[in-house]
């Protein structure tokens, strides 16, 4: 996967958010992965589950993320490169 | 916002992880197992081109692997990896950990008495392995009868319970006929046992968890549903096929059986291949050294036998085929999957503490695994060219050098789990220090 992404991404006020609700494992990574080693800092996910999977990959890439607001049923992960 | 420890949140995936001391306890096991594999291979070296499936110390070496390395380590991959892939809580964890503390004493008096061709430490180990087996069996079922998101996965780990159920019957039935020697065709039942154990149980659950492992692990998406079920239905075909080979003795019923398995093996080797392709991973690194070098071992295997069949100079074939499908195929699989596996569980939940996880990289030993690999790959042609050659001495020289192989694995393992353990232990400014380093991955 060289150019492309899993999942729905788009911009608000600014800030670069992706849709990876509903993708089956590993998709959501893979869709988040693409973001954070292209820089896109920060990133808002809209995720149907918290990624345990996910987060040794982020610390291996000096990232940092935060769970906001968190439901039932729906999570939303801010994401950050850490200066 | 909160702290992606999430305290109290609902519905997260953490909420479905068992604690860490559950599954490390199963690959820590595994790695010493491992060890004791390759030790009591080289103390039966003499007797390997001459096994014929009786009591002693290769039968012992055996089942160190099958049931020590093989089945511990899927036992806790599945424990720890199925909950969050299939979305689905294991329950409580203390039918997880009773497991492990029936089956790897079971293992260990099982192989114990095969060794020392004692019927009581086998038929005790054999109740004791089974009994964690039936529980592991449990476990799974109920979370793959949920498992709607990964039928495909489910569909595998399905098949592969139903072996082993037949499996673990047979085994049992083959070590009390040890004792009272009321088989009539016993030959017959053990082939049954070794097709199952290594192409039923094992190879699909190998099939099965490598359709989001390998994807996993390689960073690539996820693979196409369609081919998984059609190489579920030749894997399946196979082992039927085989099975029915070896408990009639037919010996046309092989045919279909290989041409099954090997079309298995082909859709196998293009959907990890496709994966691989699409690997966002730049450095794979020695973990996919090895499931590379397996699954072409794999193929190779089938292919030898089919040649075998058809009459080309096989030495020694069945010693040499089972070997090959053992130890060159299952459990190089299962060593690559483990070196990615361990440190990487590790740092999942070391992350759960701070949100600042131990950084995959500074809890791999690179030079054990290297040690590992080196002296696996050796080990193997080793003892492979020792059985060709009916050679003891190379049989030895290649049991040597799996056993320092699998003491550089098991200083990996061992390694993993004191970071582990010393950063949950340690005090949090201890912990909290950010990772300064962007390691290509």
């Amino acid at each position: 996967m060289k150019d492309d992404f899993p999942g729905r991404a788009w911009c608000e006020n600014g800030q670069r958010h992706l849709d990876t609700r509903g993708l089956p494992p590993p998709d959501p990574m893979v869709a988040i992965l693409w973001h954070v080693e292209r820089g896109l800092s920060p990133l808002i996910v809209h995720m149907d589950r918290e990624p345990v999977h996910l987060y040794p990959e982020l610390g291996e890439r000096n990232w940092t993320w935060e769970l906001a607001d968190p439901t039932p049923g729906q999570v939303r992960l801010v994401l950050r490169a850490r200066p | 916002m909160m702290p992606a420890n999430g305290a109290g949140f609902l519905g997260g995936a953490r909420d479905r992880l068992l604690p860490v001391s559950v599954p490390f306890r199963y690959f820590l096991a595994a790695s010493l197992f491992h060890v004791a594999a390759w030790a009591v291979l080289l103390a039966g070296a003499a007797d390997l081109t001459g096994f014929a499936g009786g009591p002693g110390l290769i039968l012992a070496a055996v089942h160190l692997t099958t049931l020590g390395v093989l089945a511990m380590s899927a036992m806790g991959a599945a424990f720890q990896l199925l909950p969050v892939v299939t979305r689905r809580a294991m329950g409580a964890p203390w039918p997880a950990a009773a497991a492990f503390w029936v089956f790897a004493p079971g293992v260990a008096l099982l192989t114990w008495g095969m060794g020392r061709a004692a019927t009581g430490l086998m038929l005790a180990g054999s109740a004791l392995s089974i009994a964690g087996l039936a529980i592991f069996a449990l476990l799974t079922l109920r979370n793959l009868a949920r498992a709607g998101a990964v039928a495909v996965v489910a569909g595998h780990g399905w098949a592969a319970l139903a072996a082993l159920a037949v499996l673990a019957g047979l085994g049992a039935t083959l070590v009390a006929d040890f004792a009272g020697g009321f088989l009539p065709d016993r030959a017959g039942l053990a082939g049954l046992h070794a097709v199952l154990g290594i192409f039923g149980f094992m190879g699909l659950l190998v099939a099965g968890f490598s359709l989001v492992l390998i994807p996993m692990f390689a960073l690539s998406r996820s693979l196409p549903t369609a081919p998984g079920w059609a190489g579920l239905a030749a894997g399946v075909s196979g082992v039927g096929f085989a099975a029915a080979a070896a408990l009639s003795g037919m010996p046309a019923l092989w045919w279909p059986a290989l041409g099954a398995g090997l079309l298995a093996a082909g859709i196998h080797l293009a959907l990890m291949q496709l994966s691989e392709r699409r690997a966002m991973r730049r450095r794979l690194g020695l973990p996919f050294a090895l499931l590379r070098a397996a699954r072409w071992a794999l193929v190779a295997t089938l292919m030898l036998a089919g040649a075998g069949w058809l009459g080309a100079p096989v030495p020694n074939a069945p010693v040499l085929i089972g070997f090959l499908l053992i130890a060159g195929w299952l459990l190089t699989f299962l060593m690559g999957v483990l070196s990615r596996i361990l440190p990487f569980l590790a740092s999942m939940h070391a992350s759960g503490r701070t949100g600042l996880p131990l950084l995959m990289s500074d809890l791999t030993c690179e030079p054990c695994l290297r040690l590992h690999a080196g002296a696996h790959f050796a080990g193997l042609a080793a003892v492979a060219t020792g059985i060709v050659a009916d050679q003891t001495p190379l049989i030895r020289l290649g049991a040597t050098l799996g056993l320092a192989g699998a003491l550089g694995f098991a200083a990996f393992a061992f390694n993993v789990a004191l970071q582990l353990w010393k950063f949950r232990h340690a005090k949090p400014a201890q912990r909290g220090k950010p990772a300064q380093k962007g390691r290509p991955t």
